[in-house]
């Protein structure tokens, strides 16, 4: 009796909650939100300010935060301080190669583990599920002594031989195989599809979401890499942007205006693409847990 | 007769481009850097068997300990912000509220965004004297911190920065677990009369566990590899201050030429990486049940 009576006075008083327009809480939650997301994207608004700052204003006492005349020109005098030109391609044609492979190598095997049973299934999938563990570090030396062995150092395939298949990969075609009624293949089977067919013909039309997530993925990976192209690129004709990025921060001491039109111009192919994909980059992110 | 010899040795066809790569770029150099590792082999000569005299050396030599030092520190402070504030984001966003998206794509922005190019703009922004950072703490009257060139602070900064980089992936990890959260057990405990913060504690936290836990796990097995910011912002210094663990093996390796030495502390990262892996495996055997 006098527990229905308090549940009906509470059940009251949240009614009440939700015809009150003014909620002092809802209102702090969002003035927390957004100074957390100016917070967040401050350093990305510094870049473009101080980018298009003068040198003088750069070091300017106290600090100004707007360009009294932006200097539209630091990006090309940046550009052509370093052969960024050249690193921007290398880069992209990197990018766009691993991921290639990388859609390929990942989706036949994902396919195979999830459609179909052989021997030493299990033992090679927990060789995968290992792997996914190793720190780069471990392998770094002796892939960069293989690769050195193999007269890849400064190529582009030594460049992109680590990332030609992803364990990561592997996992998210495999994950997104099961939706797939096996029912489906017996039928092209019987139709006559030999499995190189069903996977041409079935698997990859199917998988296209799970292909668009690992495109992304692989690419902006690619593009963000660091330690890797440090080591495996010792000429400039073979640096990629962000090797190229680091040298020049290095290199360019004080000149900030300058590092940060560079920073500017490396930033946007990724920003765009995440403009115009976020849904797929936040897919890869929840299902990458066992990755970062 | 074909077609059954086909399915056969389909599977095997279709693993064999990933496999070959795995074996060739994975599996065979773990196995040599676990070799390497108990070796003397500056590059350019034959590594030279020397049983775990790289690992006695590894306990005597101050950079080390220093870096597996600093490496702990960062890996604690780091984890520990990026998991609560991802957390405390992911709680406030799991809601209807207006906007949520776009706050969800801001605080991801960072996590997207290449580590070196943002590590050069946290560079600038640390500038002692130029940098906006102390521009804004002189207008709460505190006197310019001298970010990246102090062993006191150095550190400290390099764990900002990582964190303000990171914490948009556990807010999305996070999120996603939420979403898991049956609605009606808020309902039910709203009925009974709990506060926000009673059912945060009671029904939010132990049913989110499993997530927390993975999110733990793996943010502190990448934090244990921390390289690209560190090479950016202070390159280890000043001193041994910001020296970390994947920074060493890349000094020991690349700049020193000592594959041995470099695979050894290689092996120290992977010890952290497999004991953290196998706290993960035996808290996350326990399901839970709503």
């Amino acid at each position: 009796m006098e527990i229905t009576s308090t549940r009906i006075q509470s059940q009251r008083e949240s009614l009440q909650r939700c015809r009150v327009r003014f909620d002092p809480w809802r209102i702090l939650l969002y003035i927390a939100l957004t100074v957390l997301a100016l917070i967040t994207l401050f350093p990305f608004i510094w870049m473009v300010l101080m980018a298009l700052k003068t040198p003088a204003e750069v070091f300017e006492w106290p600090i100004q935060l707007l360009p009294d005349n932006p200097q539209w020109s630091n990006f090309a005098e940046a550009w052509a301080r370093q052969p960024f030109t050249r690193y921007f391609q290398n880069t992209l044609f990197i990018s766009i190669g691993t991921t290639v492979a990388t859609l390929f190598t990942a989706s036949t095997a994902g396919f195979a583990f999830e459609k179909y049973n052989f021997r030493f299934k299990r033992p090679l999938f927990m060789l995968v599920l290992m792997l996914l563990m190793l720190p780069p570090q471990v392998t770094l030396i002796p892939t960069y002594l293989l690769v050195r062995n193999l007269g890849l150092v400064n190529t582009y395939l030594g460049l992109m031989v680590p990332g030609l298949t992803s364990v990561f990969g592997i996992f998210l075609i495999r994950q997104f195989l099961q939706s797939v009624p096996d029912e489906l293949l017996d039928a092209a089977r019987i139709d006559g599809c030999n499995d190189w067919s069903i996977y041409t013909l079935i698997i990859l039309p199917l998988l296209k979401p799970a292909l668009a997530v690992l495109a992304i993925f692989t690419f902006t990976n690619m593009w963000n890499s660091f330690l890797w192209p440090l080591i495996v690129s010792d000429s400039r004709e073979m640096y990629t942007l962000q090797v190229g990025i680091a040298f020049f921060s290095s290199q360019t001491g004080t000149e900030y205006q300058l590092m940060m039109a560079v920073a500017v111009i490396s930033l946007l192919p990724v920003i765009i693409m995440y403009v115009l994909f976020q849904r797929y980059f936040v897919s890869s992110a929840a299902m990458s847990g066992l990755n970062r | 007769m074909s077609y059954r010899l086909n399915r056969r040795t389909a599977p095997y066809l279709f693993l064999l481009p990933s496999f070959a790569l795995l074996l060739v770029f994975s599996l065979i150099p773990f196995v040599q850097g676990l070799y390497f590792s108990l070796t003397d082999y500056p590059l350019l000569q034959s590594p030279k068997f020397v049983g775990l005299d790289n690992f006695a050396r590894l306990f005597r030599d101050p950079l080390f300990v220093a870096s597996l030092k600093n490496t702990l520190v960062y890996m604690i402070a780091t984890v520990a912000l990026r998991v609560i504030l991802g957390l405390a984001v992911a709680v406030a966003l799991n809601g209807p509220l207006r906007g949520r998206v776009v706050f969800r794509a801001i605080f991801y922005l960072p996590v997207i965004a290449p580590l070196v190019t943002v590590s050069v703009i946290w560079r600038v922004i640390f500038d002692t004297y130029s940098g906006v950072l102390n521009a804004g703490l002189e207008l709460l009257g505190i006197a310019p911190i001298p970010w990246l060139t102090s062993t006191a602070w150095a550190m400290p900064a390099v764990i900002i920065m990582s964190v303000w980089k990171t914490f948009g992936w556990n807010t999305v990890i996070f999120l996603a677990g939420l979403q898991g959260i049956p609605q009606q057990l808020y309902e039910a405990a709203a009925i009974d009369g709990a506060s926000k913060w009673r059912s945060f504690i009671h029904i939010t936290l132990p049913l989110l566990r499993p997530t927390i836990l993975l999110a733990v796990v793996t943010s502190t097995i990448s934090a244990s590899q921390v390289f690209d910011q560190v090479y950016v912002m202070t390159g280890g210094g000043p001193g041994y201050s910001t020296m970390t663990l994947g920074q060493m093996v890349y000094t020991a390796g690349f700049q020193n030429y000592e594959m041995g030495y470099a695979s050894a502390v290689s092996v120290i990262l992977l010890l952290i990486s497999l004991a953290l892996t196998l706290v993960q495996f035996k808290f996350l055997g326990q399901e839970v049940k709503y």
